[in-house]
């Protein structure tokens, strides 16, 4: 008796300092990886300042480093990639609950679900050479003709088409957070009460009706935890953003222009940072991500919390 | 009690599941004006029948044999587009489904499918079906509260206010009460006794009392066919069919 009571409290002990370590883990190898980007980057915080963050230039001849274009390529890719992959996503996860024959259910899940596992260097091989120049020769001269004279958005669609870009690295970006978006979107939508489901359809709602004003309210939450895990996988992609963006620290408002991300300048120009201020100032657009990308997720957090205060139930 | 003329007539109906049949041979009238319950044990076809009634059911593999005429007109024959048949055929269902909006919006939402309101109006017309409904006292000065927030009771008459609110010509509840404590379901039998001046009303229930309490009518179900059918008190108190005595005496189900 005495032996069973304490055995099973050391057990208890043992596995609630297990776990406890583990989330310790966690928080430890965050703050490692904020600290050590803060101690390296800050030479060249400290060399460019605040400035560091809007400065264009990036040239390692004269050891002059500005953020801005790796960031603006950051955030500009990452928006293309939701404007076209969350719609693309949340069609897909209505159409294999809602509307599709039973027997290709499963056939588009598995499908899904292998376009998550192609490893991101196939998706830069493919872009770079199938994808890129289809766009060079059929889609972006269309795009330029047709949109390109209109007043505001035909800026966004200047000069040659060179195939790779920003448009072309946000769009091999769409295809990889699909996979993510739409297998949480799935999940969360199969998960609907089917009698909300059908208490929608009995008001006489059709298929969009329920979809946009019961659906999406109900499940807001689990989609943009979907939509947040999406975000976060496009901002901090790297290998096949390197091989279609071009590569180059420039702001151009044109997104058939070349441009960079932080990750893909961080991949390029790691092994040949010569000099102290060249490799903190990697270093320091690294700190940079890693705010952007605690700041998504902060804001996601914030965003769920208001968006159904009471749906929890 | 005097007939009223019959708002739903079901001739030989047999429903399907794949290869289960769930209803046989199924012919009955609903009244209009009128409150006809149905009864019966678990899985003897009488939610099914009333799933037919507005084709709610979405199963794979069902299929629906006969006739259910709704003004004398075939709905088994209706193709395509059937949110003209849901705007005539209301439903409220087992548990509360309030839709993940406020109050307000939940019984806007409906009218909003059909009409063009100005704000006024769709006031109006939201007070008028949470007053029909019971409810408006209790919830008229938090209209913009998630309507997740009522009590359970209250969260069915919204569904109930909801259904009203496009004025539908038949209702239909499926066990609208079974998920609601004493009280709760008391106002639901006073609120269905009150709309069966507008509304033909069809109740599933598993609950004899509620029957006996609030049916004009009642149909007797077993194993997928109507047993018995007839007026309330007269099923109640003096069953033709022995099978329909021992399921009101408790003797099984």
């Amino acid at each position: 008796m005495l032996w069973g009571v304490q055995r099973s409290a050391v057990w208890e002990q043992g596995f609630r300092g297990a776990t406890q370590a583990s989330a310790v883990l966690v928080v430890a190898a965050l703050v490692g990886v904020f600290a050590l980007l803060m101690a390296d980057g800050l030479p060249a915080l400290q060399r460019f300042g605040w400035g560091f963050l809007l400065a264009t230039e990036w040239n390692p001849v004269t050891e002059t480093f500005g953020a801005l274009p790796a960031i603006y390529g950051t955030l500009v890719t990452s928006a293309i990639a939701m404007l076209l992959g969350v719609p693309a996503a949340f069609g897909i996860a209505f159409f294999i609950n809602e509307l599709c024959p039973h027997g290709l259910r499963p056939t588009l899940t598995v499908g899904i679900e292998l376009l998550a596992a192609i490893p991101s260097i196939i998706y830069g091989m493919w872009g770079l050479f199938v994808l890129s120049p289809f766009l060079a020769a059929h889609v972006q001269p269309t795009l330029t003709g047709l949109l390109g004279p209109l007043p505001g958005v035909g800026a966004l669609f200047q000069g040659a088409p060179f195939g790779i870009g920003m448009l072309t690295a946000g769009l091999i970006l769409a295809v990889m957070i699909l996979p993510y978006v739409a297998a949480v979107a799935r999940h969360v939508i199969g998960d609907v009460p089917p009698l909300l489901r059908e208490a929608a359809f009995a008001v006489g709602a059709t298929r969009w009706e329920v979809f946009r004003h019961v659906l999406v309210p109900y499940t807001s939450r689990g989609l943009l935890g979907g939509v947040m895990l999406g975000l976060g996988r496009a901002l901090g992609e790297t290998m096949a953003v390197t091989f279609v963006i071009g590569n180059a620290h420039q702001v151009s408002a044109s997104l058939l222009a070349p441009g960079t991300t932080i990750s893909a300048t961080l991949a390029n120009e790691f092994t040949e940072a010569v000099g102290d201020i060249y490799l903190s100032s990697l270093l320091a657009l690294g700190l940079i991500l890693f705010v952007i990308t605690f700041a998504v997720l902060a804001v996601a957090r914030l965003l769920l919390g208001r968006a159904s205060p009471d749906a929890a139930s | 009690m005097p007939p009223n003329p019959p708002k739903i007539e079901v001739h030989c109906l047999n429903y399907f599941y794949g290869e289960n049949q769930a209803l046989k041979d199924i012919s009955i009238l609903f009244q209009d004006r009128r409150v006809t319950t149905l009864i019966g044990p678990s899985g003897c076809g009488k939610s099914t029948l009333l799933r037919a009634l507005n084709r709610i059911s979405s199963s794979p593999g069902q299929r629906a044999e006969g006739e259910i005429l709704l003004d004398g007109e075939n709905i088994l024959l209706w193709r395509g587009d059937l949110t003209g048949l849901r705007a005539r055929v209301g439903m409220v269902f087992q548990k509360p489904t309030p839709f993940p909006m406020s109050i307000f919006d939940n019984i806007a939402f409906p009218i909003k499918l059909y009409h063009r309101l100005s704000r006024l109006e769709l006031e109006d017309e939201v007070e008028r079906a949470l007053r029909q409904a019971a409810l408006w006292d209790e919830v008229k000065d938090k209209l913009r509260q998630s309507g997740l927030s009522l009590s359970g009771g209250q969260q069915q008459r919204l569904c109930i206010a909801r259904a009203i609110a496009i004025k539908p010509e038949v209702l239909l509840l499926d066990e609208p009460a079974s998920a609601l404590d004493p009280i709760s379901t008391a106002l639901i039998d006073e609120l269905v006794c009150e709309l069966r001046r507008d509304y033909c009303l069809i109740v599933v229930t598993h609950n004899m009392q509620q029957a006996a309490r609030i049916g004009d009518y009642v149909g007797f179900m077993y194993l997928g066919e109507l047993i018995e059918f007839g007026e309330t008190g007269q099923l109640f108190s003096n069953p033709r069919e022995t099978r329909t005595q021992d399921y009101i005496t408790g003797r099984f189900g």
